[in-house]
C-alpha cells in the first residue's frame, strides 16, 4: 500500500505533466495494475475536467491588496483602498501577470488537496482490495465507424467531442503544448504528437491501400529495412490483377532518390517484376537510372532489365534508343553496361 | 548500270513485304529542290531506303517512292493522304522530312524510298530509323548518317564523315583520307577500305569482335581500343568502333583474305618500364645530362639533347631533332619529326616513327623501328634489327641477330644494305618492287641456309671459301632498280611479298 500512497501523491503531478518520463511510466504502470489507484486516477481526471469547466473568477482588488499587504508587498490600489496599503511595488517583488499555465497548475493543486484529502479519509474506512492482474483494455483495431473516411495527415485539428474519452492502451504522447488563444472564452487547446500503431486491412487494389503503400515507399524513414518492404511490394504487386501506376511511380521515385544502392537495386527488381501494364513507367524509370545513377551496380541492374524488356518486345522511343546508344558507346562506362545496352538495342526490329 | 541495278533492288525490296500485306501500293514522284553546290541537305526518313549520288550540278533531283501497305484500298488511300513530305529551308540548307499526320482511322504502314542526286560538294545529313539500306556515293562534302537498322554504304567519298548505326553494318570506301572519319556501330560490323598509301591515325574499338587490317599499323591497346598509326605519322583520324561487331580496315586492291588480326598479333614489348612520364610537355630545346638516371618526357616541342650515364630514356613525340646518348640503358621514342641520333652502349631501342631517318645504334640489344621515311642507319653489336615499314633507304648491320626489313607497300624501289654476321635477313617488298639484288650467304650448312625470293629474276651461284659455302644471288627484280645488298652468315635470306602484320606494342 505504500506504493499506492506514493502513486497517489504523484497523481497531481502526473495530471499536470510535471513528472519525468521514468516516473510517469512507473506511475502509469501501477495505475493500470492497481484497481484502487486506477479508480482514484479516474476521480482525479474527472475532477480535473470539472474544474476546467468552472468559470474563472477574477480576485477582487480589495482582497488581493489586503493579501499583499499582509505578506509585506503592495500593488497600486484604488483610492478606495485604506491608506495603510503600500502604493508602490518593492524592488524585490516581480509583478504578477496572469499566465495561461497558471490556470491548470492551480487546478492541479486544488485537485491534489481535494482528492488527497478524500483518499486519506477513504483509505482508512474502505475495505482492502486485492490488486488485479494487468490487462490491456483493447488493442487498437480501428473500426470504420465514421461515415467519412479517416485520412492520414501530418497535423489534425479536432473537437474534444470527437475524441473518445476512453483511450485504448497507452498511446505515447509527447511534445505537448497547451494553447489558449482567447482567454476570455471557455476554450482551450492541447496540441501533442501521438504515436499509435495502425493496421489497415484492405485489398491491394484499393486506392487507399495503394496510396498508403506509395507514401511509405517514398518516405525513406517509414520502413526498415526498406529492401524487405520492396520485396513485399514486389510479391504483392507483380500480380497483374493488382497493377497500379502509382506503385510503379513510387518505385521510380525510390530508384531516383534513395541514397542506398541496395534499395535502388531492389527497386529495379521490383519494377521489373511489375505486370506488363506498367511497362511504360518501368521503362522510363530504368532509362533514367541507366542515364544518371552514379552507382555502376544500379546501372547494370537497370540495363539488364531494359535488355530483358526489349527482348520481350517492349518498344523504345528515340530518346531511349539514343540513351542506350550513348551508353553502349561510352568509353568510361562499365563494359557490362555497354554490352547489355548493345543487347537491348539489338532487339529493335526494323 | 550500277545505279539502275540499285534502283531496281530498292523497288524490289520495297515490294517484297507486299506479299504479306493484303494490299500494297507504291506511289512514285519525281522531285526537284533548289540547293547550292555548297549547300546542306538534311533528310529525315523514318522508314525506307535512301540512295544518294553526288553530281556536278546544283539542286536536288530524284525520285521518291512512297509505299503504303494496308488492309484495303481505303487504308491505302488514307495512308497516302496522311504520309506527307515536309520541305523546309532554302537553297543553302534544304530540309526534307517524311512525316505521318495524326488522326489515322485505319491500319496501314508507310515507308519511303529516296533515290536522289545532290551536288557532290554539298554536305548531307541523313537520318533513318527503319530501312534496309542507305547508300551514298560520289560525295566530297561532309557526310553524316545515322540509322538504327540496315546497312550503310558510303562509296567514293572524300571529306569528313560521321556514320553512326545502332544495328546496321557500315561499309566505307574512300579514294583518299583527307579529313577525320568516324564510323560507329553498336551491333553491326564496320568496314573501311582506304588507299594503300593513306597515312592516318587509326582508332579501333570492339569488345566482342576482331580488328583486322591489311595495313602495317603500329600502335598499342588501351583496354579494348587500339590506338595506332598507319603509314606516315600524323594525318587525319579514322575512328572505327563497333561494340559487338568486327572492324576491318582494308587497303584498296588487296585481297580481303590477307588481312591480319590486330588482336592476335604477337605483342612487341616496350623496352622501358611503363611509369608515367615525369614531365608532360617541354617547349623549346630540351637539354639534359645525368650520370645516373632515367629521362621520361611525353612531348618535346623542339630539339632534344640528352646524355645519361646509365638509365632509361623514354620520349613521346619530338617535333625537332633527337640526339640521345646513353652509356647503358634502353630507349623508347614516339613520333620523331627531326633527324635521329640515338646511341646506347647496351639496351634495346624502340622507335615508333622516324620521319627523317637518322642513326640508331646499340652495342648490345634489339632495335625496332616501326616506321621511317628518311635514310636510316641501324647498327647493333648483338641483337635483332627490325624495321616494320621503311619508305626510304636502310642500312642495317648487326654482329649477331636477324635483320627484318619491310618496305613501304607503295615503294617502287629503295636502296637497302643489310648485313648480319650471324643470323637471317628477311626483306619484305611489294610485288612490283624494282631492285638490283646482290644477296650473299656464307654458311657451313648450305642445305639448310638458302636464299629464297617470291619475285623471280635472281640467279644463284655457289662457291667454297675457306671450308664454308658462299651462296650468292644476283639479278634484277621487276626490271631492276636501286641496289640492294643483303648478307647473312649461317642464316637464310628471304625476299617476300606477303602481308606485313600490324605491330602492337604492349607493356612489358
Amino acid at each position: 500500500m505504500s506504493e499506492c500512497s506514493a502513486v497517489s501523491e504523484r497523481m497531481p503531478l502526473l495530471l499536470t505533466e510535471s513528472l519525468d518520463a521514468t516516473r510517469r511510466e512507473t506511475t502509469h504502470q501501477h495505475i493500470e495494475s492497481c484497481a484502487v489507484c486506477s479508480e482514484e486516477w479516474s476521480a482525479y481526471k474527472e475532477t480535473w475536467a470539472v474544474m476546467g469547466d468552472l468559470p474563472e473568477v477574477e480576485v477582487p482588488a480589495r482582497v488581493k491588496a489586503s493579501f499583499l499587504a499582509r505578506v509585506g508587498v503592495g500593488v497600486p490600489v484604488p483610492r478606495s483602498v485604506p491608506n495603510n496599503v503600500p502604493d508602490s511595488i518593492p524592488d524585490n517583488v516581480v509583478p504578477f501577470h496572469k499566465r495561461t499555465a497558471f490556470k491548470w497548475v492551480a487546478q492541479a493543486a486544488a485537485v491534489a488537496v481535494l482528492v488527497g484529502g478524500g483518499y486519506l479519509a477513504g483509505n482508512r474506512t474502505a475495505p482492502a482490495i486485492d490488486p488485479t492482474p494487468a490487462r490491456i483494455a483493447r488493442v487498437g483495431e480501428y473500426q470504420n465507424v465514421s461515415t467519412k473516411p479517416l485520412s492520414l495527415s501530418e497535423t489534425r485539428v479536432m473537437d474534444a467531442g470527437a475524441l473518445d474519452p476512453e483511450f485504448e492502451g497507452r498511446p505515447n504522447i509527447s511534445n505537448v503544448q497547451f494553447l489558449d488563444a482567447d482567454a476570455s472564452d471557455d476554450q482551450i487547446a492541447v496540441s501533442f504528437d501521438v504515436t499509435s500503431r495502425w493496421t489497415v486491412n484492405g485489398n491491394p487494389r484499393e486506392k487507399s491501400m495503394v496510396r498508403l503503400l506509395s507514401y511509405m515507399l517514398e518516405n525513406d524513414q517509414a520502413m526498415t529495412p526498406r529492401s524487405n518492404a520492396l520485396e513485399w511490394v514486389r510479391q504483392t504487386y507483380s500480380d497483374p490483377a493488382y497493377a497500379d501506376p502509382e506503385i510503379a511511380n513510387s518505385l521510380a521515385k525510390v530508384l531516383r532518390n534513395d541514397a542506398h544502392e541496395g534499395v535502388r537495386i531492389r527497386a529495379i527488381e521490383t519494377l521489373s517484376a511489375l505486370p506488363p501494364q506498367m511497362t511504360v513507367q518501368t521503362r522510363d524509370a530504368l532509362i533514367d537510372a541507366l542515364k544518371s545513377d552514379p552507382n555502376p551496380a544500379v546501372r547494370i541492374k537497370a540495363v539488364e532489365a531494359l535488355a530483358n524488356m526489349t527482348r520481350g518486345g517492349t518498344a523504345l522511343d528515340p530518346g531511349m534508343v539514343d540513351t542506350l546508344r550513348q551508353k553502349a558507346s561510352q568509353d568510361d562506362e562499365n563494359l557490362y553496361v555497354r554490352v547489355k545496352a548493345a543487347e537491348a538495342l539489338s532487339n529493335i526490329k526494323p | 548500270m550500277k545505279t539502275r541495278v540499285l534502283t531496281a533492288a530498292i523497288v524490289l525490296l520495297t515490294c517484297a513485304p507486299a506479299v504479306s500485306a493484303a494490299v500494297s501500293r507504291t506511289f512514285n514522284s519525281e522531285q526537284q529542290f533548289p540547293l547550292l553546290a555548297n549547300g546542306t541537305l538534311f533528310l529525315d526518313n523514318p522508314a525506307g531506303d535512301v540512295v544518294i549520288h553526288g553530281k556536278d550540278t546544283p539542286n536536288i533531283e530524284g525520285t521518291l517512292y512512297k509505299r503504303i501497305d494496308g488492309k484495303d484500298k481505303a487504308a491505302i488511300a488514307e495512308g497516302n493522304l496522311f504520309t506527307k513530305l515536309i520541305i523546309g529551308g532554302d537553297e543553302r540548307v534544304r530540309s526534307l522530312r517524311m512525316a505521318i499526320s495524326e488522326g489515322a482511322s485505319q491500319e496501314w504502314k508507310a515507308s519511303t524510298a529516296w533515290h536522289i542526286r545532290v551536288p557532290r560538294t554539298a554536305s548531307i545529313r541523313v537520318m533513318t530509323r527503319a530501312g534496309e539500306l542507305i547508300h551514298i556515293s560520289g560525295m566530297r562534302g561532309t557526310v553524316q548518317v545515322h540509322n538504327v537498322n540496315g546497312r550503310i554504304v558510303i562509296e567514293d567519298h572524300v571529306g569528313p564523315a560521321r556514320i553512326e548505326s545502332i544495328n546496321g553494318s557500315i561499309f566505307y570506301l574512300s579514294p583518299a583520307v583527307r579529313a577525320n572519319v568516324v564510323l560507329t556501330s553498336v551491333n553491326g560490323d564496320v568496314t573501311a577500305t582506304l588507299p594503300q598509301s593513306a597515312g592516318f591515325r587509326w582508332i579501333a574499338e570492339t569488345v566482342r569482335g576482331d580488328i583486322r587490317t591489311h595495313f602495317a599499323a603500329r600502335g598499342t591497346f588501351i583496354g579494348n581500343t587500339f590506338n595506332g598509326s598507319v603509314n606516315a605519322p600524323g594525318g587525319p583520324t579514322v575512328r572505327t568502333s563497333s561494340l559487338m561487331g568486327n572492324i576491318s580496315v582494308f587497303a584498296h586492291k588487296v585481297p580481303v583474305r590477307t588481312a591480319q588480326s590486330v588482336r592476335r598479333t604477337a605483342p612487341t614489348p616496350m623496352p622501358v618500364a611503363t611509369r608515367q612520364p615525369s614531365t608532360q610537355v617541354v617547349r623549346g630545346l630540351f637539354k639534359y645530362a645525368t650520370s645516373l638516371g632515367d629521362v621520361r618526357v611525353q612531348q618535346v616541342l623542339g630539339d632534344v639533347d640528352i646524355f645519361t650515364g646509365a638509365g632509361e630514356v623514354q620520349l613521346g613525340a619530338v617535333s625537332g631533332s633527337l640526339n640521345v646518348r646513353s652509356s647503358g640503358g634502353p630507349m623508347q621514342f614516339g613520333e620523331i619529326n627531326g633527324p635521329i641520333n640515338a646511341q646506347t652502349r647496351a639496351g634495346d631501342i624502340l622507335i615508333d616513327s622516324a620521319r627523317r631517318g637518322g642513326v640508331i645504334a646499340t652495342q648490345g640489344g634489339t632495335i625496332r623501328l616501326l616506321y621511317t621515311s628518311g635514310p636510316t642507319r641501324l647498327t647493333s653489336g648483338g641483337g635483332d634489327i627490325i624495321v616494320r615499314q621503311a619508305a626510304a633507304s636502310i642500312d642495317a648491320e648487326t654482329a649477331s641477330g636477324d635483320i627484318s626489313i619491310a618496305m613501304d607497300p607503295v615503294a617502287r624501289s629503295q636502296k637497302i644494305d643489310a648485313k648480319t654476321a650471324k643470323g637471317n635477313v628477311v626483306l619484305n617488298v611489294n610485288a612490283h618492287f624494282g631492285a638490283d639484288i646482290d644477296a650473299t650467304i656464307v654458311t657451313s650448312d648450305p642445305d639448310a641456309d638458302t636464299i629464297l625470293s617470291d619475285i623471280p629474276g635472281l640467279s644463284i651461284s655457289r662457291e667454297q671459301v675457306g671450308g664454308r659455302t658462299r651462296v650468292r644471288a644476283t639479278g634484277k627484280l621487276n626490271g631492276g632498280g636501286e641496289k640492294i645488298v643483303l648478307q647473312a652468315t649461317d642464316g637464310d635470306i628471304r625476299i617476300s611479298t606477303g602481308p606485313v602484320a600490324p605491330t602492337v606494342v604492349t607493356r612489358r
